[in-house]
């Protein structure tokens, strides 16, 4: 089992019980802190910026779940245009 | 936590309480089996835990110990935990000293399909219904899970909840960070590690006595997955674990999580 499939399997375990363990919110995100998201999916922080930014949503649901929505959207579009 | 209705079962049925008895043989010891089960890969363990599950009822009422001092195994519950959770903590611990002993043990989480053609674990179970992994034992699991994703560095914790929890792939995370896929895969490494030090630490300073490892934990995880996906059809699961091949006491014929 690798250890991306471990943590998977813990993930799922917690959600087996809690649906929104960790994230699912509709809560409104910060304008501040969606800008910052479209510069770290843009690839324009360094890496020191982002992994700041990373630690400082690490608690905020909401804005975790809109860079999610961004990494995959983004990944769509991708899937589209090809 | 009061046990009380636990406590009162256990005098009753040390009492000679017939209806007792039978409640710690349908409603306790079954779940104690599907507990135990699920941390066991092979069926000589499988039949192993079945005869010390099968031992601790007859445990609970024999006598042992000096002239003196002679108490049956259930006398010494003293009612601060679940009989449930005191029975499979005590089952945990004589299968672990029976695997010490050299007795082979496989990973359930490693068996790819071998010895799915083994009878049903569950043969020697007075009903249909597959037994549930003791909830007091979810519970802990729960908590030790829990705490071990929140002790990561909070940079990672974000990018274990946009992996996992919210089913972002690797590749994209890689940007992030300015990562190479191979960096990705060794960010994934430290992140487990932490989660299973953390975890593990939690498990035995929240029950010292409990003789479980982390890999005790993901065995039950999976069968406790594979118990709620053949239970309630549970129709989605991250198909990196909905395609893990496990030998758990519920899965079924092909072995798989999903129903």
């Amino acid at each position: 089992m690798t250890d991306s499939t471990q943590l998977q399997l813990l993930a799922d375990f917690l959600r087996s019980f809690r649906p929104d363990a960790f994230g699912r919110s509709e809560e409104p995100v910060d304008q501040d802190v969606l800008a910052r998201i479209d510069l770290v999916c843009a690839g324009r922080m360094s890496a020191a910026e982002a992994k700041e930014f990373l630690a400082q949503i690490a608690t905020n649901p909401p804005a975790i779940e809109r860079l999610a929505e961004r990494l995959k959207g983004s990944a769509e579009d991708r899937g589209q245009s090809q | 936590m009061d046990f009380k209705e636990d406590m009162d079962t256990a005098q009753s049925a040390l009492s000679g309480d017939i209806a007792a008895i039978d409640r710690l043989k349908t409603e306790v010891l079954s779940v104690v089996l599907g507990t135990v089960l699920g941390i066991c890969g092979d069926p000589q363990s499988r039949e192993k835990a079945r005869e010390i599950v099968n031992d601790l009822l007859a445990d609970s009422f024999y006598l042992a110990g000096s002239r003196k001092e002679r108490l049956s195994l259930l006398q010494s519950y003293r009612g601060n935990i679940s009989l449930r959770g005191w029975y499979s903590r005590i089952a945990i611990s004589r299968l672990k000293d029976w695997w010490r002993a050299g007795n082979p043990r496989r990973n359930p989480l490693n068996t790819h399909g071998e010895d799915l053609a083994d009878s049903s674990p569950f043969d020697s179970l007075p009903d249909e219904n597959p037994p549930k992994i003791d909830q007091d034992v979810l519970d802990l699991l729960r908590s030790a899970i829990d705490h071990g994703i929140r002790k990561l560095e909070p940079s990672d914790s974000t990018l274990v909840q946009l992996v996992f929890f919210h089913g972002v792939r690797q590749q994209k995370i890689s940007p992030l960070l300015l990562h190479d896929p191979a960096s990705t895969s060794r960010w994934i490494e430290k992140a487990l590690k932490t989660v299973r030090e953390s975890a593990t630490e939690y498990l035995k300073e929240a029950d010292p006595e409990f003789d479980f490892t982390f890999d005790d934990l993901c065995a039950l995880c999976a069968s406790h997955l594979g118990s709620i996906a053949d239970s309630f059809k549970v129709p989605a699961l991250e198909p990196s674990t909905a395609n893990l091949k496990i030998h758990s006491p519920t899965c079924n014929q092909a072995g798989s999580l999903r129903p």
